[in-house]
């Protein structure tokens, strides 16, 4: 199991009103999977990513990635384990400004002094399609260029685990396909497995499993009919193999 | 790490205005130490030079005893007249003096026939004093000249108290080394000023013989030793005090810094006007600087929530954000030192001019000069306080929880 959360709930103060943001959630994950986070905007999604990807603690209830309990760390290791095991991707691309594409997605390996990070970074640019814009300033580059080095800047560590809130959310709907194709294809190829919030259909369509929040409750579970079909072929065909 | 540095580097660039107005309190305060630095050294050098080339010289050499009972007993502790030619050829040969002049100082009073005034007087070798007394400015009349036997220098403020012209005879009297009255006519050859009123208002150069017939004696008080530079001193006074006693001549010696007392005060007094404007200067720039950090800082929130959400530490993003700072304080105090070069050289330069401190009796031009040492400080304070005054901003930023620094806008 790569991620496992045991009863987990979190609260935030509105002003003088409480307001419960996650309850009670019991989730797990395996390696590989593709994870889709469905629900209306305040429902929880954001905050379920965050405390998953240790950006952010939970008031109760346990959180495992990897098999450390990442509730336990204090801030000084939370920002080690998410620098080596976590990759981000934001709505609005965070890219730091004053960088090139290229030393952007070098960034979170220099923050550990990986010495080999400018090649690792252009592999990671290669496998986004990025290979002839490194030398590009995020000014230079367009919305979906910007949210493919921050993909690139997210898989150049080798997380666990990629998190993505709304990574479509800013970009025109033939942008978010290429994405979203993008993410589908490391999914696959790679093996990566990704965490993605959305409002999108389209993206919960690729999706491997969907999770919908409400309210802060987790009210839905489900692999997608596509996947399910494929895990269906993907059987059918080992019986066969086995039978002959 | 070098893709850090870049970062810290290009942030300075990103936001100029606000880089520069960093930079323009880090170049003031460092133009400020640096020019002000200068002048009180030139202040002091200039007070230093003046004392030692009017009154003091570069040492004195007295009779054994001399400092410890003299002033109860003078006549006790005189240098013979014998022993001059001796001891002025030890002198020169083991420090290079350029002057090495006798003088017999003695109190008196002078008459100009409706009043007496109470006199300081020195006699003098003339010759010898053109060179050791060069900071002693002649207001009226002329040099003294040793074959003027009567001829006399009053200070300008005992010339003013008197009756008198330039050319007059006045009378001196004095108390012999027997301790009886004796008077001599002197002839007023010039009117001086050593540039301190007090001295000035009672200051009276004679001949050396005509103050050795005044006071009945052929000795001296002391011989005043002249070197090339003043930085000779310590070295000279060493020598010499290891001569004396190894060829056993009676005498003792002191250096200018020994008899400078009121050079100290004053040095004392402005180190201390110094150090409090200095720590003014640096308050002005810390604040400065410290909020041009905290409000670049704070328009960077999201960014530096970026850096930490990909697992950069609250340290590293201190350590980033001081490496800005290091290279605002590094350019600022390097412009800050060149900007207090051109402009203490500029100042110098104008020639403007102060008005007489308390005590002295000449306007003088301002100096201000480039001292290295003064370089070498304001450089590491500006430095130093461009990296003190964005901890705080830097501390600050990496409290910022991840999840509120990234919802930042």
């Amino acid at each position: 199991m790569l991620v496992e959360l045991i009863n987990v709930s979190k609260r935030y103060a509105m002003g003088d009103v409480w307001v419960d943001a996650l309850k009670d959630i019991t989730l797990s994950l395996e390696k590989g999977e593709f994870l889709a986070v469905k629900g209306p905007s305040g429902s929880g999604k954001s905050t379920l990513l965050n405390i998953l990807s240790a950006l952010d603690q939970c008031d109760s209830g346990t959180v495992q990635v990897g098999g450390v309990n990442i509730g336990n760390l204090g801030e000084h290791k939370r920002s080690k384990f998410r620098n080596r095991h976590i990759g981000i991707v934001f709505q609005s691309f965070n890219l730091i400004p004053v960088l090139t594409a290229l030393e952007n997605v070098m960034y979170p390996l220099t923050l550990r002094g990986v010495k080999d990070a400018k090649s690792r970074a252009l592999q990671a640019l290669k496998d986004v399609g990025l290979e002839k814009q490194t030398g590009q300033r995020p000014t230079q580059l367009s919305g979906g260029q910007m949210q493919r080095v921050a993909i690139a800047r997210a898989i150049v560590t080798r997380p666990d685990i990629v998190l993505a809130d709304e990574p479509t959310a800013n970009l025109d709907s033939k942008t978010s396909e290429t994405i979203m194709a993008l993410i589908q294809k490391l999914n696959k190829e790679q093996g990566i497995t990704f965490v993605i919030s959305t409002h999108d259909d389209y993206v919960t369509s690729l999706a491997s499993r969907v999770i919908t929040i409400l309210d802060g409750e987790l009210v839905s579970d489900s692999l997608n009919d596509h996947f399910q079909a494929n895990r269906h072929e993907r059987a059918n065909s080992a019986r066969l193999e086995t039978e002959v | 790490m070098i893709l850090g540095w870049k970062v810290a580097l290009l942030n300075i660039l990103r936001n100029g205005r606000r880089s520069l107005i960093t930079l323009a309190a880090v170049i003031f305060g460092c133009t400020s130490l640096i020019v002000f630095g200068g002048f009180v050294q030139s202040m002091y050098d200039g007070m230093r030079e003046s004392m030692i080339r009017s009154q003091l010289g570069h040492i004195q050499i007295y009779a054994e005893g001399y400092n410890q009972y003299g002033k109860a007993e003078p006549e006790k502790y005189l240098i013979s007249s014998d022993k001059l030619e001796q001891i002025t050829q030890v002198i020169e040969e083991q420090t290079q003096a350029l002057v090495v002049a006798p003088r017999l100082n003695f109190n008196g009073l002078l008459s100009d026939g409706k009043q007496s005034i109470a006199i300081t007087g020195i006699g003098v070798d003339a010759e010898r004093e053109v060179l050791l007394s060069s900071a002693i400015h002649i207001v009226e009349g002329e040099d003294l000249f040793p074959e003027d036997v009567a001829a006399a220098h009053l200070g300008e403020g005992l010339f003013n108290s008197l009756d008198a012209q330039v050319g007059d005879y006045l009378t001196l009297l004095a108390s012999t080394q027997d301790g009886a009255i004796n008077a001599v006519d002197i002839q007023i050859a010039g009117v001086v000023t050593t540039g301190v009123k007090e001295l000035d208002d009672r200051l009276l150069r004679v001949n050396l013989p005509l103050a050795q017939e005044l006071l009945y004696t052929s000795d001296l008080t002391r011989l005043v030793v002249l070197l090339e530079e003043t930085e000779m001193t310590d070295t000279a006074v060493g020598t010499l005090r290891k001569v004396f006693q190894e060829q056993d001549l009676g005498l003792e010696l002191r250096s200018w810094w020994d008899l400078a007392s009121y050079y100290h005060q004053v040095v004392g007094l402005f180190n201390g006007v110094f150090g409090f404007i200095t720590v003014i200067v640096l308050v002005i720039v810390a604040l400065s600087i410290s909020n041009t950090m905290l409000m670049a800082v704070m328009e960077r929130t999201r960014e530096i929530g970026t850096i930490r959400a990909m697992g950069g530490t609250p340290t590293q993003v201190v350590g980033l954000i001081l490496l800005e700072s290091v290279f605002l304080g590094i350019i600022g105090s390097l412009l800050g030192l060149l900007f207090g070069v051109l402009a203490a050289k500029g100042i110098t330069y104008a020639e403007w001019m102060m008005p007489r401190p308390p005590g002295s009796t000449q306007d003088y031009p301002i100096r201000v000069f480039v001292v290295t040492e003064i370089l070498i400080k304001t450089f590491v304070l500006g430095f130093l306080i461009s990296l003190i005054s964005s901890v705080y901003p830097a501390v600050k930023a990496s409290r910022i929880p991840v999840v509120n620094a990234l919802r930042f806008t």
